[in-house]
């Protein structure tokens, strides 16, 4: 007879997990993702190649920086809200759903994989591209912000694939290219609601009046709502 | 004994479309079969009370808990979804671990009990392959072996039996009559009539979001035996066959047909006693004999009178 009771909110969480990192090694999406964070090295050996090894600037920094937040704007949505919406749309919920377990620990399970996976790629692919760039690693408080970066991403990947699990992917990266980071250009009041904006703060790569503090603080904020969505949302979905 | 399931009054829809309606039903224990044809409701009743839908009106408890926000109560249900979706990268013995470890059962525990709910599902040989390399055969036990491997007292079984081929079909009905020996209550749904006289005598039939009836298969059948019943003989002499029977009080009308007779008669056990007669003595040969009352359409045109037309 086997042992009765419910399994606790860790095991459940470390179980997910577990199962997320196995389908993920056994699909193409991270043989994808790696080709996505080949981004930045490329764009750097190209631009290195056209400038020259003796005129290695500052310029390319900056680019350099906002092609490792797209990278990371395509990387949460499609490992993110994909990992969440499929779930749903391929009914797999009934499986989960029907267990004596915490939905949101689901999420918290699929997220324990899918952060340090994401953080991984970026931080390969920023460390190669700034090797190219600057015979050097970027400095560590840009990978600080790049981790942050990918954290708040793939939580906010998770609010929109709660609220719309078929189109999630798509509408993440709606919203974080469409919405996020062009608001990131605004006036200060407006661009403080910029999870991109807050992260170039982070980065100390472009400093901005409002601080690191004021940054951490409001890059925490938009994470926490979107987080606050999906608890919620992610309660009462039906399978 | 206290029900396993209590439903008052329970309704759901899904925007406009109607799920269930209005169902006031109790079950006690044993094995249930929920006979209904396709959008009857059935799956809604299941995914109720497996705690995957909230009632839009009325209540549904199993175990006196609501299944939908009581945690515990999930812990002895166990439950085999109609789809055929799960996660396919995973060999069939991972797939039952991780489920089992979901359900509550820790460690190393999780994969003996998988390895043994495969070996109840006779899936022990296929445990390390893949579930997308499965035949729906194969993916049919290895849904069954996730929804017993940690020992639910309540299995709730939606079409286990649907795309089987009929010696996979005997075999996971002799498993499921298994588990139902050993003191499960089971609820196992169809749209097939005899797929659930071969589990079970005891059945509910829904039709249109509702419970139409209830009991045991032969009172069902008898009311449904009030109407003539058709059996329907293919044959290389339909004349003959046709001529034994025409003098029967019991036969209401006889039609020829391309390749053999229907005969529709209000007492079907004489019929059959009879024509069994008949074929012994004329050495009529027969190819098949089939009775499309069997068939749930020909139920419920009885049961409600609008022939299963919505």
């Amino acid at each position: 007879m086997t042992e009765k009771r419910i399994p606790s909110t860790r095991s459940t969480t470390l179980t997910i997990a577990f199962v997320t990192w196995l389908r993920i090694l056994r699909r193409r999406a991270l043989w994808v993702s790696m080709v996505i964070a080949a981004m930045p090295v490329l764009y750097a050996g190209a631009m290195m190649s056209l400038i020259g090894s003796g005129e290695r600037s500052s310029p390319v920094s900056g680019d350099l920086f906002a092609i490792e937040l797209l990278v990371l704007a395509l990387l949460a949505p499609m490992f993110v809200a994909t990992a969440i919406g499929e779930e749903v749309e391929d009914r797999t919920t009934t499986y989960l759903w029907s267990r004596p377990i915490a939905r949101w620990s689901v999420l918290a399970g699929k997220l324990l994989t899918l952060v340090p996976l994401m953080i991984v790629l970026v931080s390969a692919s920023w460390s190669l591209a700034g090797w190219i760039a600057w015979d050097r690693l970027p400095p560590m408080q840009t990978y600080s912000a790049l981790a942050a970066c990918a954290l708040a991403m793939s939580l906010v990947a998770t609010g929109i694939a709660s609220l719309s699990p078929k189109h999630g992917m798509a509408l993440t990266i709606v919203y974080l290219l469409f919405f996020d980071f062009p608001l990131g250009v605004l006036p200060q009041t407006l661009r403080e609601m910029s999870l991109g904006h807050q992260v170039r703060t982070l980065s100390g790569m472009f400093p901005d009046e409002s601080g690191l503090l004021s940054a951490a603080i409001s890059l925490v904020a938009i994470a926490l709502v979107w987080t606050v969505v999906a608890a919620l949302r992610v309660r009462r979905i039906e399978a | 004994m206290s029900a396993v399931v209590v439903a008052d009054n329970c309704s759901k829809w899904y925007g406009h479309v109607l799920g269930i309606s209005d169902v006031s039903w109790k079950l006690g224990g044993g094995i249930v079969g929920l006979l209904g044809p396709n959008g009857a409701g059935k799956s809604t009743l299941i995914k109720l009370m497996a705690g995957l839908l909230v009632p839009s009106r009325g209540s549904l408890s199993v175990f006196g808990a609501n299944p939908f926000t009581d945690i515990a109560v999930r812990r002895r249900i166990g439950y085999a979804p109609e789809h055929e979706k799960t996660w396919d990268e995973l060999t069939a013995l991972e797939l039952v671990t991780v489920m089992a470890r979901l359900a509550g059962v820790p460690g190393e525990r999780a994969k003996l009990a998988a390895e043994a709910a495969l070996e109840a599902m006779g899936m022990a040989d296929a445990r390390n392959r893949r579930v997308q390399g499965f035949s729906k055969g194969m993916r049919q036990r290895t849904k069954l072996a996730t929804a017993i491997a940690h020992d639910p007292d309540f299995l709730l079984l939606d079409e286990p039996l649907t795309g089987v081929n009929p010696i996979a079909r005997a075999d996971i009905v002799a498993r499921i009559g298994a588990l139902a020996a050993a003191g499960k209550t089971i609820v196992v749904s169809s749209h097939v009539l005899y797929e659930i006289e071969a589990l079970t005598s005891e059945i509910v039939v829904i039709y249109r979001g509702q419970v139409l009836a209830e009991g045991n298969v032969y009172e069902i059948r008898k009311l449904i035996d009030r109407h003539p019943h058709r059996i329907r003989i293919e044959c290389d002499q339909p004349r003959v066959i046709a001529a034994a029977l025409a003098t029967a009080d019991h036969v209401a009308r006889i039609v020829f047909e391309r390749q053999g007779v229907l005969i529709e008669t209000r007492d079907p056990d004489r019929c059959y006693d009879q024509l069994a007669a008949a074929v012994l003595e004329s050495g009529v040969e027969v190819s098949a004999l089939s009775s499309p009352d069997n068939n749930l359409g020909a139920v419920f045109e009885y049961l409600t009178g609008d022939g299963g037309r919505r």
